[in-house]
């Protein structure tokens, strides 16, 4: 096929103008904190700020020394895996009986379950920090893999019953009368045809419980503390460290950044999966 | 004894009873058609033999034995579904293997087995496709294959043919038909087209509000209606049927006595123009030029609606006056219940 040079209305051009500020005013803060967690705390507080300056790894380095950031990071990665997976495996099955199975209340139980995104979280701290004490689970990875488990499964049933809901019901009911069990039908035709879907329903849960900070704060400390409670600790009462809590907030989202990065690509596939193949 | 049998089977969507007690047997080999307008329960039934609606009351028997609560995966049938229903994301050659591969059949089996039913039905050079990149018209075939190779107890087809344009659809129904006469397989056919149940069937079931109004052959029903429902729902243009009170005295002298303030029942082509001054004066409504045959729709004074099929063509314009010829010896009486009380002798 010929190609014809882009022809540019003024309507394009300033659309384009508009992604491109809106996006920077965005990307600014965090491009701000990354520049800052190269800096010496001096130069972090500069006025005016400093643009050119001789970067310098000290601040990790002492992040590092001070708080052990792979015990964090760990945790980070244990609790957020785990209530992926956790959450994952509740959701599917409740999204595959509303999805393809609807009753009269289904659309009543979706909106009873995102209406509890609607309570703010501090308006349950008190029963479940109560609850977390009682069972011991305080300071523990596994009362904040629940915890992030149930805060997320109102969207992951969510977004899973939608991902569902754009399958043919009659696909499935082919898969049984071509001899299909419930599981065969499930790994053999749902899975394929919805790992778009899974995937980035799993996707946002893993980020949404690494981001978490409220829960993390308040149920825990150095035992099964999460890295939001690791860039905590630099806004401490000893004052503000810029430099270091800038270096401290680098090292907790990069892999988050590098993960979603990766798996965006993987997710555009998985998306177009089967369409063209 | 029947090799599919029916007996008293219910369905209710909540509160209502939407199949009310279908009682059916089916023979080897037989092509049967469930027909009737939408919202008859056509579907429902076939769904409820398929397994994929839990059956609320009766009983469902293949080849003796009662399959009334089996799962459709244990049920040894197979179904072509309207939309089709392929995997989009398994080739041509995956979706027509899927079954026999769920069913631990040897690999060389499979292959020689779907290779076959891919020459039957033309996909020989589809097989690595995958749906996305077939036709509409190949995608029914693929269909079709998938079911043909499991060489199941029955095929149910759930309107199959809907989803094509005219010309496809008539192509495909005549392949239906040849295929259906190479296999010899017992067969249920959905359709709301009577045209497609009339060249189908060794028998057809003509459904209305979830209950069965008559079952027979094609002619049987076309010739033999039970009542005015099934009169009219075969055969197109439909059956004239006007009340005995709007039409002349003379009509009305030749009813049976039961057919007393009920109607009369004509088929289109059992209506003829004529010159004689003793037809029935009417007005041209509509003129419907076919080539092969020309439908002339007429208006009585009284205001029956008639419908004329002739060969012939006419050079009628809407609201010239003509005479209509009523060829009483293929009337059907209809009583004041619609029940018919005398059909073609």
């Amino acid at each position: 096929m010929r190609h014809h040079r882009p022809i540019y209305t003024p309507a394009m051009l300033l659309r384009t103008f508009v992604a491109w500020a809106v996006t920077l005013f965005l990307f600014f803060p965090l491009g701000w904190m990354a520049l800052t967690a190269f800096k010496t705390e001096l130069q972090a507080i500069a006025v005016p700020p400093l643009m050119l300056f001789e970067p310098t790894l000290e601040n990790f380095a002492i992040v590092q020394e001070r708080s052990d950031y792979m015990h964090y990071a760990l945790n980070s990665l244990i609790t957020s895996v785990s209530a992926t997976i956790l959450g994952l495996a509740l959701a599917a099955p409740a999204a595959y009986a509303m999805a393809f199975y609807p009753s009269k209340a289904t659309k009543d139980v979706l909106l009873w379950m995102l209406s509890t995104k609607m309570m703010p979280a501090v308006g349950a701290l008190m029963p479940i920090y109560v609850l977390s004490q009682a069972a011991g689970l305080l300071d523990s990875l596994f009362a904040l893999t629940v915890i992030f488990t149930l805060s997320n499964l109102p969207i992951m049933v969510w977004m899973l019953y939608a991902g569902f809901k754009d399958i043919p019901k009659e696909i499935l009911d082919a898969a049984r009368m071509d001899g299909a069990s419930l599981w065969q039908e499930a790994r053999l035709v749902l899975l394929p045809l919805a790992m778009g879907g899974i995937a980035s329903t799993g996707l946002l849960c893993l980020v949404l419980s690494w981001n978490e900070a409220f829960w993390s704060l308040t149920l825990t400390a150095a035992k099964a503390g999460t890295l939001a409670a690791l860039i905590a600790q630099y806004s401490s009462p000893e004052g503000l460290f810029w430099a270091k809590l800038s270096a401290a907030s680098l090292l907790a989202i990069a892999p988050i950044v590098v993960f979603g990065w990766f798996s965006q690509k993987q997710l555009v596939q998985g998306l177009t999966f089967g369409a063209v193949k | 004894m029947a090799y599919l049998e029916l007996k008293g089977i219910e369905k209710f969507f909540g509160t209502h009873r939407a199949i009310k007690g279908i009682d059916l047997e089916i023979q080897p080999g037989e092509f049967v058609v469930f027909v009737g307008p939408s919202g008859c329960g056509k579907s429902t039934l076939l769904r409820l033999i398929a397994g994929l609606e839990h059956i609320d009351g009766g009983q469902l028997n293949l080849d003796g034995r009662d399959i009334t609560a089996l799962p459709s995966s244990k049920r040894d049938l197979a179904m072509v579904f309207q939309s089709y229903a392929l995997y989009p994301h398994m080739t041509v050659y995956e979706n027509m293997s899927f079954a026999l591969k769920l069913a631990g059949e040897r690999k060389e089996v499979i292959s020689e087995k779907v290779r076959r039913a891919a020459d039957i039905l033309n996909l020989t050079d589809y097989l690595e496709r995958t749906p996305g990149a077939l036709s509409g018209g190949q995608r029914q075939r693929v269909a079709i294959g998938r079911a043909i190779v499991r060489a199941p107890k029955v095929f149910l087809f759930d309107e199959p043919l809907s989803n094509l344009d005219a010309a496809l659809r008539g192509q495909t129904r005549v392949e239906i038909a040849q295929l259906h006469r190479d296999l010899g397989a017992t067969t249920i056919y959905v359709t709301h087209d009577q045209v497609e149940a009339m060249t189908l069937a060794d028998r057809v079931v003509v459904l209305r509000d979830g209950l069965i109004e008559q079952v027979g052959s094609p002619l049987d029903l076309y010739d033999r209606p039970v009542n005015q429902f099934v009169a009219q729902f075969i055969g197109t243009p439909q059956m004239n049927v006007a009340l005995l009170s709007t039409l002349p005295a003379v009509v009305q002298a030749a009813a049976p006595a039961s057919a007393k303030g009920g109607s009369l029942g004509l088929r289109p082509e059992s209506v003829h123009i004529t010159t004689d001054a003793d037809g029935i004066a009417a007005k041209v409504v509509l003129v419907e030029a076919l080539g092969a045959e020309t439908l002339i729709y007429a208006q009585t004074p009284e205001g029956a609606q008639v419908v004329v099929r002739q060969a012939q063509r006419a050079l009628f314009r809407v609201g010239d006056a003509v005479r209509l010829q009523f060829d009483l010896s293929q009337a059907h009486w209809f009583d004041t219940e619609g029940r018919t009380v005398q059909n073609v002798a």
